[in-house]
């Protein structure tokens, strides 16, 4: 019910969504548009659907995203620990420049393996195993 | 009778000390005739006449004067009291009248004939109790006719109570008549014809009556055919010469008596119109009921409304009124359609049932349809299989705010053609209402909303400028200022200026991810971390490491903090930097603009170990006139109207061209940039500029970048 009442404060000139495919190995998540504070939620909502449905391996594709903030970033975050434990893990490839350059002005490349292409995570992915 | 009339009206130049010194007299003169005489009034009371004695003679005198006494007080009463031409009033008349009328019936009844007339004392007690019981009855009933008219006086109640009053006396002389000629009887039946029908012409219009609701119309009716029946007894009662009222009557006023059965006449024929008044305005009780009924319900809605009560409330409150106005057999009302359909309310009808008659295609289809309010007189007409179906006929209300349809409400009957088009008005004036109510309600919530945005945004923005320094340190060799803008939204920049473990100056500029009120607090956190762990620190990065290790666990995972620490080390004429996922520092010097940008991770999002093993210091010797530039990613991501970055290239441009003379000059520049490129757009992150230059009194030799 609370949709009813809650109004949407913001006109919302971007917008972000998510599409996933499944790979053998790995399911692969792809991200459109702009990933901010206020589709960060949504994506997270999203996220958590898919590593609870099973999926241990997630490839997060690039390709599509033109932007990312740091509540984006945030998101990443929340589950790498997690599925680490599992024995899986989150590879994110395909960034374009812009998006590339924040993860990597933050020092994300410590934390996760960025690959050029999907093509290329998947051989990853294919590989350890 | 006619003489109380006349007392009272003649008597109004003639104060109340007169008048009741002339009732006294007229009382004490009756009772002496009465009681002496006993055949002056009640000439042709054979058995009064035959059986008078000087007991019974004073008997009568004390009954008389109990009637005069009682005349006396109905009278103060007409005077006094202010009667209400209401239904309370009128109906409880009615009651009190049949209920007295009744019980004198039965005292009667029960009343063996053989104590009447007959001689002792009892007999003697008993007939004159009976007597002015009947008569008490009568007198009341005058009186309150009176007293009713008065209520409501017209330019003729005064002639029309004289001529009342006499006709009154006509019937009483007729009745002494008739002991001596036949004709006394014409007499009283005229009169007493000429008195009713003046009394159904003055009846008094009762302008209450047509707005009853029906039940009060029936209650009114009950009560004025008990009267009627009541006085249908009294008639026959007193015009017959035998029975026990008329007889005990006639002993104490004689052929007066037949006075009181005119009276009951007259009040039959008053009675007997108020039924036919009452019948007749009986057919449209059922639309009064329901104007009536309308008003207060949309009165009710108003009322709704002024609450700003919630979606649901105001939504089960409808449907309730709903039910009630249009006797509809069951309403709902829904939000949502499909898998996310939501019952809110229902009255008469199970949630389940509701849902269970969205399984039907068809009735699902004409309730999403349904852009106005409609009535489906019979839902077989929509092919809609109706057997297995309780539902025949329906009324849809969609409720729309801001042209988007929110919720529906739904009424039906479980018979074909089940409602009124009145009922289909009704409803969607209902309609109209909620969209307001409801739309009213989202107003409200979003205006607190908005409110407590507002709040929470002032004291994130308190906490975070309570946080900055106040101060600029004067540092030999070093020329040193930096600002800080809050975004609408507090962004989580933080700068300070530090004092390190050996003594030596230093800048750190952060940006906590997040923003609001968390942010706020993490910076708070992450101030009382540098403090603290600046005293022991050796230099940036050590500085950023124990930060790293004091933080970690006490972030939200997806959370973290950009940070950049300076360590000004006039011995050696030198500044240490280190990085933690930091925008880079621009420096300049004589040769250009460089970016010095050592590795380093973002505090929070990886171990301290790993953090250690990643971060980076790097040295820089800076000569006369050098400037370095820190900032937070609200300078190179400012964006403008059609949301292009100011990016990094724009202020290297701006420091190479840029003819400074001081910290402040630079900061100042940056600042004009950054205005130049958002021409007038909304800054959506807080924007933080750091410069450090250096100034003459170091002399640093030159070309010793790293």
């Amino acid at each position: 019910m609370l949709w009813f009442i809650t109004t949407q404060r913001t006109t919302r000139v971007n917008t972000f969504t998510i599409t996933n495919t499944h790979h053998d190995r790995a399911e692969i998540v792809h991200l459109h548009g702009y990933l901010d504070a206020h589709t960060a939620s949504q994506f997270e909502r999203d996220l958590r659907v898919i590593i609870e449905q099973g999926a241990t391996h997630v490839i997060v594709d690039f390709e599509h995203l033109d932007y990312i903030s740091s509540a984006g970033l945030g998101v990443f975050m929340v589950f790498i620990e997690d599925i680490r434990k599992q024995g899986g893990d989150i590879l994110l490839a395909a960034m374009r420049d812009n998006v590339f350059s924040v993860f990597d002005l933050l020092g994300f490349q410590v934390l996760f393996r960025i690959f050029p292409t999907v093509d290329e995570a998947v051989a990853a992915l294919s590989n350890n195993a | 009778m006619s003489i109380t009339m006349q007392v009272e009206h003649n008597g109004k130049p003639v104060s109340g000390g007169v008048r009741m010194v002339v009732w006294i007299l007229l009382t004490v003169v009756a009772c002496i005739v009465h009681a002496v005489f006993g055949v002056v009034i009640p000439i042709a009371s054979s058995e009064a006449g035959q059986g008078w004695t000087p007991q019974s003679g004073v008997l009568s005198a004390i009954g008389l004067v109990c009637l005069f006494g009682v005349v006396a007080l109905v009278a103060i009463f007409v005077r006094n009291r202010r009667v209400q031409n209401s239904f309370d009033v009128v109906s409880w008349f009615l009651t009190v009248y049949s209920v007295a009328s009744l019980a004198l019936l039965l005292l009667g009844a029960l009343t063996p004939a053989s104590i009447i007339g007959s001689a002792g004392i009892i007999s003697a007690v008993s007939t004159r109790i009976l007597a002015l019981a009947s008569i008490v009855v009568v007198v009341g009933m005058i009186g309150f006719f009176v007293a009713y008219l008065r209520a409501r006086p017209t330019r003729r109640l005064r002639a029309y109570l004289i001529t009342q009053a006499s006709l009154f006396a006509v019937i009483g002389l007729g009745g002494l008549l008739t002991v001596s000629t036949e004709g006394g009887v014409g007499v009283v039946i005229m009169a007493t014809i000429t008195s009713s029908i003046m009394t159904v012409a003055n009846a008094p219009r009762l302008p209450w009556l047509p707005t009853l609701s029906l039940d009060k119309k029936l209650r009114l009716l009950w009560l004025a055919g008990c009267a009627a029946f009541a006085s249908v007894l009294m008639i026959v009662v007193f015009f017959q010469d035998d029975t026990v009222l008329s007889v005990a009557a006639s002993t104490l006023i004689g052929r007066l008596n037949l006075v009181i059965g005119a009276v009951y006449i007259i009040g039959l024929v008053a009675f007997v119109r108020l039924i036919a008044t009452v019948l007749i305005a009986l057919p449209n009780s059922s639309i009064v009921d329901r104007r009536s009924f309308e008003i207060e319900s949309l009165a009710a809605l108003a009322r709704l409304m002024a609450e700003s009560a919630t979606m649901e409330h105001i939504l089960a409150r409808t449907t309730e009124l709903a039910v009630r106005v249009t006797q509809a057999h069951g309403a709902w009302a829904e939000v949502g359609s499909g898998d996310e359909l939501n019952i809110v309310a229902t009255q008469h009808v199970h949630v389940d049932y509701v849902r269970s008659l969205h399984q039907n295609q068809l009735i699902r289809r004409v309730i999403a349809d349904a852009s106005s309010p409609v009535v489906i007189d019979s839902l077989a007409d929509y092919g809609v299989d109706t057997r297995a179906l309780a539902i025949r006929s329906m009324v849809i209300i969609p409720i729309a705010v801001d042209g988007a349809r929110c919720a529906t409400l739904v009424a039906f009957m479980t018979v074909d053609f089940g409602f009124h088009p009145d009922d289909h008005r009704l409803l969607a004036a209902f309609g109209d209402i909620l969209s307001i109510a409801i739309e009213q309600s989202r107003l409200h919530a979003s205006v607190l909303e908005q409110e407590r945005l507002q709040k929470e945004a002032d004291v994130a923005r308190e906490i975070q400028t309570s946080l900055l320094p106040r101060l600029h340190p004067r540092i030999e060799g070093i020329d040193l200022y930096g600002i800080m803008v809050p975004a609408s939204e507090v962004g989580g920049d933080y700068f300070d200026y530090v004092r390190f473990a050996d003594g030596s100056f230093g800048v750190v500029i952060a940006d906590v991810a997040g923003k609001g009120i968390p942010a706020a607090l993490y910076m708070a956190t992450l101030k009382g971390a540098v403090l603290a762990e600046v005293r022991e620190a050796s230099g940036p990065a050590d500085l950023l490491h124990r930060l790293s290790l004091t933080l970690s666990g006490q972030m939200d995972k997806r959370s973290y903090i950009t940070m950049s620490c300076v360590q000004f080390q006039p011995s050696t004429s030198s500044l240490r930097y280190a990085r933690a996922g930091h925008s880079p520092m621009i420096i300049k010097t004589s040769t250009g603009v460089d970016i010095v940008r050592p590795k380093g991770v973002a505090i929070g999002i990886v171990p301290p170990e790993t953090f250690r093993r990643e971060i980076e210091e790097v040295e820089l010797h800076l000569v006369d006139g050098d400037v370095c530039l820190l900032t937070t990613d609200g300078v190179t991501e400012r964006r403008n109207e059609s949301m292009q970055e100011m990016g990094i290239a724009a202020i290297n441009t701006l420091l190479l061209d840029a003819e400074v003379h001081s910290a402040k000059d630079i900061v100042e520049q940056v600042q004009l940039q950054l205005d130049h490129h958002a021409q007038g757009a909304d800054a959506h992150d807080d924007v933080t500029i750091v410069a450090i230059r250096a100034c003459s009194g170091l002399s640093l030799p030159k070309g010793q970048l790293e």
